[in-house]
């Protein structure tokens, strides 16, 4: 993912509000979201490269998402994949803190990134640049290719929509929340983040909806879990200008009770 | 005497926080240095814990005493420079603050069960 808008208890029906961003290669393989064959409890969209997945949720309650954090000057070719870590945390039985010390003693062999994981009773944040991990606190938060809440242009401007959404509506929609995610705006050039790419890049890169010839925005993602431990999962795929969009829509109760902390 | 990182020891209080479900946090001070806990017993946990890493924790007097400072300098790094790391609980009539004298070698003893 490349941008992740998120609303944790803050809103009277939802525990969480997820409205995301995957921006990648129109090329790379990719299967849109399912339940897994092999894990069949796990539902996200896959990544054919590298066997992982960017967003994705469980019938349990387990949730995970990732970004990159980029700067291309400490890149290493053949660091393990980063969204394996998210595959491996949905599949698997750790604990979001045992996951946090796993991922202190380990997260530096892979390239720079951020992950947001809970199991439904916490939501915990992970970053191997440097931030301080975190239980993240209620309220409207944003993550692109920096850290958590790292005030880019897109975060604060999805961030900002996310914000008046949920405080003008009683029942989000998920077309709402998309309607955010397709923004294709970009920043002003001094706004605009430095994270090494150039310039030219970094406008490019600067909206919501990203759209070059040959990367961009591949799929928006939109989970909605209620207080009612009911999940809706939204994902719409794209695939350049080659495609019209395709939308696949799942509804499912959560098996355990989903008790987000509020601090 | 070598300071220590505040960055390194916040990161490993806040870990221990989380995986002990020691309750809510709040970082406050000029640098987020001070993490404040909300009850004295997860405090003592994190203390001890932070031990466990091999943080030598003590009053901001025995700092003093150590460093060759007055504790009011030591309170000084920690509430207006924010260059020393504290964790904290709000008490009356006890010390509620330790911070880091300096940080044991423990390699050998590899990572910490979970």
């Amino acid at each position: 993912m490349c941008l992740i808008l998120f609303a944790l208890e803050a809103h009277p029906r939802y525990r969480l509000v997820l409205a995301a961003n995957r921006d990648e290669f129109y090329d790379r393989p990719t299967a849109p979201a399912s339940f897994w064959d092999d894990a069949p409890q796990v539902l996200a969209g896959r990544d054919l490269t590298g066997g992982g997945t960017w967003c994705g949720i469980t019938t349990g309650g387990r949730i995970a998402a990732v970004t990159n954090y980029r700067d291309p000057r400490t890149y290493r070719e053949g660091a393990p994949s980063r969204g394996r870590l998210v595959a491996d945390f949905l599949r698997g039985e750790m604990t979001p803190a045992a996951l946090l010390e796993r991922l202190h003693r380990e997260g530096n062999s892979y390239n720079g990134f951020n992950l947001i994981f809970g199991d439904g009773s916490e939501l915990l944040y992970f970053s191997n640049r440097g931030a301080l991990p975190a239980r993240v606190p209620a309220g409207i938060h944003g993550l692109s290719n920096h850290l958590l809440d790292t005030p880019w242009p897109k975060v604060a401007r999805g961030k900002e929509a996310l914000a008046k959404l949920l405080a003008a509506r009683d029942e989000p929609a998920p077309d709402d929340l998309f309607a955010i995610l397709a923004d294709r705006t970009p920043a002003p050039d001094h706004l605009l983040p430095d994270t090494g790419v150039g310039p030219e890049r970094e406008r490019l890169l600067s909206p919501l909806f990203i759209a070059t010839p040959t990367y961009g925005s591949r799929s928006s993602t939109v989970i909605l879990i209620g207080r009612d431990n009911t999940c809706t999962f939204v994902e719409r795929s794209f695939n350049g200008a080659a495609d019209h969009p395709r939308t696949v829509k799942f509804r499912f109760t959560i098996a355990l009770p989903v008790t987000f902390p509020v601090r | 005497m070598t300071p220590i990182a505040t960055d390194d020891i916040r990161n490993s209080a806040v870990r221990i926080i989380i995986r002990l479900a020691l309750g809510n946090y709040l970082l406050r001070g000029p640098g987020g240095n001070i993490l404040e806990l909300e009850s004295r017993v997860a405090w003592a946990t994190a203390v001890n814990e932070l031990q466990n890493e091999g943080y030598l924790m003590v009053t901001p007097q025995e700092y003093a005493a150590a460093s060759g400072l007055t504790e009011a300098e030591v309170v000084e790094q920690v509430e207006d420079e924010g260059s020393l790391f504290a964790l904290f609980f709000p008490s009356e009539g006890e010390q509620g603050m330790v911070v880091p004298l300096e940080r044991e070698v423990k390699e050998h003893l590899g990572p910490l069960p979970l």
